[in-house]
Order: C-alpha cells, then structure tokens, then sequence
C-alpha cells in the first residue's frame, strides 16, 4: 500500500496480549481513515447490541491517523482517538495536531485498537513494528507534562506521547489526552476512556516512512497550498496571533460568547486585553506548530509575575480564551493562560470545562447549586479546575459535565445548559452563523464547530466543486442545510485524511483528491471523496442511532434559541426547523433521523441499514 | 444602484469617518504607533483615500497623493459603506476576494480597536448630512 503502513495494532489490555491486523486495502480507500476509519472498525468489532458501556473494558478505544499524515503535505499532522463516549454516551471522537500521527506511521502502524483493561497503570510502547505493554505506576497519579518528560527520558527525545493526567484517571467525563505538551486531544472524553483502561499514555518512535504514490505530485501541489497560505487572511493572523487571533474580529460579528451565551456585548477593553495581539505583546514567548505546518498557530506562553502564573509551556487557543475568559466575564489573559494550562496538565476539555463552570455559576444564580463560583471570579474558577480534574468537592458533580449536573438540579436547569447531545459547545455562535446552528445539531459528535465546518460558514472557505460557490447572509437560514450538510461531509474526509482544519482555507476539495491519489494510488476524484464524506457522515450517524440517538437530539439548546437584545446579533436566532426540514430530506432521512436503506445502500452501508431496521 | 452618486459623494462620507479616527485620540494613537499608510482604492464611484499613519499629525488624502502606501486594501465603495457600517464580514470579504489588502495583514487586524468606534459614528455621520437614507 502507499500512503499507509498496511498495519493496525490490537492492544488487549486484559490480557496484556498484542497483534497485527493487516489494513485492508478496499476498507482504507472507502473509509480513507481517521476518525471514519474507525467508527467502521468499532462497527465491526462491536457487532450488534448490547454495545459496550463507555468505561467498559469492552468498549475499543481506536487510535487513528491518515494517509497524508506524515508526509510534507502543509497540515498533514491530524490523529482521531475514538470511542464511545463517556460525556455523551454517543459516538465519541477527539482530534489532535502535533506529531503523534507521523511517529505512529514511523513505528509502522496506521492505528490502534485497544480493548480491555489492564489490572495496574500500564503505557504501551510502540517502536519500528514492536509494541510492549510497560508498567506505568510511577507515572500514574502525575500530570501530562510530567509523563511526557518521563516518557521522553526513557525512550529519547524523539518519542512521542499521548498521555492522560488526573482527570482521565479520575474518570471525569471530558478529560483529554494531551500529545507531548499542548496538543490535546480535547473532546468527548477519550482521556476516561484511556483512564477506564488505566492505560496511562501511549509512546511511539520509529524510522519508518510508508513510500507515496506519485511523489513527484506532491511537491508542486505543496508550494501552491504555501503560497496561498502567505496570501490568506485568516492563515497570516493565526501565524502573527495564533487562533485567539479571531477573538477581537469575531467580537465585531457577535460570534464570541460573553456570560454563558447572555450578553451580546461586553466591554470593548476586556474583548481587546483577551485577544491575540495583546497576547503577542505580553505573555507569548514563541510560536509553535504542527508536523509540516506553515501557519504556525501555536502559542507558548509565560506569565512571571501577577496572581496567575504560568510557567512557559503551551499557551491558549481562541476556544480556551473565550471559554475561560468572555464566557465566564474574566477579562484576564493571564487568568485564561493559567486555566489552559491546568487543563492541559490534568488533561482536560477547556470548553467543556469552561461551559461547566459557566452553567454552574449560573445554577449557583438561580439557587440550584451551593458554590462558591461567581462570573469574572478568576480564582475561584481555577480553584474549581483543581476540584473537577480531582474530582474533589463540587468538583465531583461538575465532573460530569454540564448535560449530567442539568439532569440532577432538574427542569430549571435546562435554561443555562448549552449542550448538544451532552456535550458543550463550542465558542462560535449560531446567532451569527445559522449554518452553525443547524451544524451544531447534527453533527455526530454534538456540538462541534469542527465537524461543522466552521470555516465554510464563517466565510473563510468556499467550495465551488462542491456546489458551494458563493457566500450567503450570515444571520440567515436559507441555504445553510445544503451548506452544513456539503460541509460536514467534507470536514469528515478532512478528518479522515489527517489534515488540518485550518487547511480547508488553502487547499480545495480538487486539490484534496489530488492529494489523497498522489499519497494513496487510489484514483480518487472530487466526486468520490464527496461520496466518501457522506459515507463516514451516515456511518457516525448511523452508529448514534444504536446507541440510543433519536431526532429529539438534533436540536440546539433552549439558551441558544432566546434572542440577544443587543449587539451584533440583536434579533438573530437560527430557524432549526426550516433548516432540519431541508436538512433531513438532504440525507434522504424521515422525520425520526433515520436515513433511508436506499442511501445507505448506495454509500456502502447495507450492514448499517441492516442494524438500523431501515 | 450603488450606495454613493459619484466620487465627491463618496468621498465627503468615507473620508468623514476616516478624518473621525484621525482626530480620535485612541485612533490616532494606533495609527501613529503603526506606522502604516493605507491607501484605500475605491471603486463605482472610483476614488482613493490614503491615511498616512507616519506622519504626525497623521494626514488624511482624497484623491492620488505621493505618500508611498505600505498597505493597499482595494474594494468597492459599497464593500467600503457596509465595512463602515459594521455590517460587513471582514474575514469573508478579504478571504473571498470583496476586499483585497496588500501589505502586512496582522497590523491590519491590530487596527481593528482602534478604529471599531467609527461604526457607532458611521450612520450619525451619514444623518448629519442628510443621507440616514443610505444607512
């Protein structure tokens, strides 16, 4: 095979056994990999119902990249761990950058797949085509900064790790994993999953490199997607200030959350002292970036003196900044930096854990919760950090998440929760992008902008092949189920590729076929990798469906569907039903969300048809 | 139909907002500090402004003018009116092409604060001049 290695490694963690699968070649092109790669492997091997619990041992953790990843390809960096979910009880899948993925493929395997659980903390090592279970006691209990150095000190420097810190030990229900230092795989929960297993991390290193197809493609394709990137907007300000870049610009659309979703304006100083060119000038100490990535937009980060010190590390992104800062009224960067990097260390969601605590503040409000939590309370928002991660106090409640703790406090709560399928939303808003709105409510996942393809619908991409050829009113719903459902589908191939979102900006779907046939040999065309899309689209949703997922799910929060009285988006709110309505009938769905065998059977997907009753 | 009858039209309005940030005191601070001069090419009506930002006081110019610009942001005068009004995406305009802007992009974006204030003073400018039609 080019592209692939051809292998995926079964991980037995009960009974410390491990084993080569090969790649099938038919399942590889159909599925491309990534995080549509295994959702059918988790499929296959979960059979039918009963489908194992999250903390189950039963339940695979697969751990995936794709064909580009590894290659010089710009953004070529992307890695899916998946699974069932601990936060949503649904399909469960974490994205992260760096360069796990290429040192996987280095050590000579595509993914893994991890099931049971090992009696004691164990990490596996997976070196040039061998894998070895390792005692973990002694790094179990510390965070991932730590493990990571650990692991470094005994394997070299040219090991790279996925690790979990106390909260996917403590099983708190959005705990990441965190590959070296900063690069989290965030949402979802994966990091329990790993903890569940009492799998501590996972170290890969190896000179191996999969062969390309047609190399000499490549390499003009690359200096293309370069010379966009220099030219493009939204890559030159992620590159200058990283992606909290769009923090001051995104204010301007209403599209930054102030006060759990509330407020449609805040104070015009705060938004600035939280945006990324102030960070630029104060706290970053360097840029950093992902394996093959030009952009850059990683931040590192020093805070030296003040109540918030951060020692230098990895530093926030746009979505830790606003869920920590605008969200929760904490005007601070400082105060956001030390936030991200607790989060990090523990090995935590920061959205989720920021819009958490955003719903506990507001709980604590209304008298359904006794806390000590209060808006733009900085310290007391870190100390609550400590609490989840350990799950200590309150901590232990809010561990569970927002969805969880609104269920327990009871009806009332249901007004503050901003939940999609239990998990909490990202920091975009559907106020000012109906198409986020509609994508938020059906992506597999819950709410993610990622999988909604946040790009297309702020209007940094358009898709011309894809039928998408020009932009349309923000604040408007008509037209944004075609855009959601184009966008979804391709976002699932991006994922599946191992690129970077961020790439979606520079690299068109005819490029992305050219690339994938120039890397795998398969002769892929725009409209194949269309299909494809929609194929791991149905196939998650699909899956969703046996876990319990009905079309009362497809839906945005109720705090979501009020109406600001000011700021940008005064007035605005998404039309769900106009939007579903259309939306449905695009993905040839009843009014249940069930697709139709006919669709599915044309995708591929006649076994799904058959487990779903269609 | 476009927004402005002609280039004087467009220029009394835009160049109105622009001469609002030059006499803000926080505006024209950023501006100074950038150093950036930015000429502004507009078209149906055509016409350009250029705001130099290296000089103090910082000039403001209707029409060609000498000062070498080291940012070119090209658009239409209606691109122009809605972007002063604040009802345009600026990341879509200058990803897609409706805005175009030649220079260093992230010392544009550093302006933004600066010069947000202006979309308040947009339509009270616009009133004054007997033009709320336009808004």
């Amino acid at each position: 095979m080019h592209g692939y290695t051809g292998k995926l490694l079964e991980v037995d963690l009960s009974t410390g056994a491990t084993r080569d699968l090969p790649l099938d070649p038919g399942l590889a092109r159909d599925y491309i990999g990534g995080s549509g790669l295994a959702a059918r492997l988790y499929l296959d091997r979960v059979g039918g119902a009963p489908y194992p619990a999250p903390l189950d041992p039963a339940n695979p953790l697969i751990v995936m990249t794709g064909p580009v990843a590894g290659h010089l390809l710009p953004g070529s960096s992307r890695f899916a761990l998946c699974a069932r979910s601990p936060q949503t009880g649904l399909w469960g899948e974490a994205s992260c950058g760096g360069f796990f993925a290429p040192a996987l493929k280095a050590a000579g395997y595509d993914g893994l797949i991890v099931t049971g659980a090992a009696s004691s903390p164990v990490y596996l090592l997976v070196e040039n085509g061998q894998a070895e279970l390792r005692d973990a006691a002694h790094l179990w209990g510390r965070d991932t900064y730590e493990t990571d150095d650990a692991l470094k000190a005994a394997h070299g420097a040219a090991a790279r790790t996925v690790s979990i810190g106390p909260a996917g030990e403590n099983l708190v229900c959005y705990a990441a994993a965190v590959h070296d230092k900063g690069h989290v795989a965030g949402r979802t929960g994966m990091g329990a999953v790993m903890g569940s297993k009492r799998l501590k991390a996972i170290v890969a290193l190896g000179k191996g490199k999969p062969p390309v197809a047609a190399p000499a493609s490549l390499k003009p394709l690359r200096e293309d997607v370069l010379a966009r990137q220099a030219d493009n907007l939204t890559s030159q300000t992620f590159h200058a200030y990283g992606t909290d870049g769009a923090m001051y610009v995104g204010s301007l659309m209403g599209d930054v959350p102030f006060h759990n979703w509330r407020a449609g304006e805040w104070d015009d100083d705060a938004i600035q002292a939280l945006d990324g060119a102030t960070m630029a000038e104060t706290i970053l100490t360097s840029a950093g970036t992902c394996h093959s990535c030009s952009v850059a937009c990683k931040r590192e980060v020093a805070v030296e003196d003040g109540p918030y010190i951060v020692a230098k590390g990895p530093g926030p992104e746009y979505e830790s900044v606003a869920a920590f800062g605008s969200l929760l009224l904490v005007p601070d960067l400082a105060a956001t930096a030390a936030a991200n990097d607790r989060c990090n260390r523990y090995g935590l969601d920061t959205i989720s854990c920021g819009a958490t605590l955003a719903f506990a503040i507001e709980a604590t409000e209304a008298g359904l919760l006794d806390s000590h939590l209060a808006w733009g309370d900085a310290a007391g928002i870190l100390q609550a950090v400590d609490e989840i991660a350990h799950r200590r106090g309150l901590g232990d409640l809010l561990a569970e998440g927002s969805a969880a703790v609104a269920d327990r406090l009871g009806p009332a709560a249901a007004a503050f929760e901003v939940t999609v399928k239990g998990l909490e939303m990202a920091m975009h808003s559907p106020r000012t992008y109906h198409g986020l709105g509609i994508g938020y409510a059906t992506a597999p996942r819950g709410a993610c902008h990622n999988a909604a393809n946040v790009y297309l619908m702020m209007g940094g991409a358009l898709y011309p092949e894809l039928g998408l050829e020009e932009g349309l009113p923000e604040q408007s719903s008509e037209g944004k189920a075609l855009m959601s459902a184009v966008g979804q589908d391709y976002a699932c191939v991006q994922n599946a590729a191992s690129f970077c979102m961020l790439n979606s900006l520079n690299l068109s779907p005819t490029e992305m076929a050219e690339a994938l046939a120039a890397v795998t040999g398969f002769p892929y065309t725009v409209e194949e990798i269309k299909q494809a899309g929609e194929r791991l689209w149905q196939l998650k949703h699909g899956i969703n469906y046996l876990l319990g997922a009905t079309a009362a799910d497809d839906r945005l929060p109720p705090r979501l569907l009020e109406p600001l009285e000011d700021g940008p988006t005064a007035g605005s709110v998404p039309d769900m039903a106009l939007m579903l309505s259309e939306f449905y009938a695009l993905r040839d769905m009843d009014v249940e969300g069930r697709p139709s065998r006919a669709r599915l059977e044309a995708l591929g997907l006649a076994d799904l048809a058959d487990q779903l009753g269609v | 139909m476009p927004v402005f009858k002609d280039t004087e039209q467009m220029y009394d309005c835009i160049g109105a907002v622009l001469d609002f940030l030059r006499e803000d005191p926080k505006a024209s601070t950023a501006f100074r500090k950038s150093g950036l001069v930015i000429r502004f090419k507009y078209s149906d009506p055509d016409g350009e402004i250029t705001i130099d930002g290296s000089q103090d006081p910082i000039s403001l110019t209707c029409g060609p003018c000498d000062s070498k610009p080291t940012v070119d942001m090209t658009m239409s005068a209606d691109t122009a009116h809605q972007f002063w009004l604040g009802k345009l995406n600026l990341v879509a305009a200058l990803n897609r092409g409706a805005m175009t802007a030649k220079g260093p992009i992230p010392s544009i974006m550093k302006l933004l604060p600066a010069i947000s204030p202006a979309y308040k003073q947009y339509p009270e400018i616009l009133r004054a001049k007997g033009l709320a039609h336009l808004i």
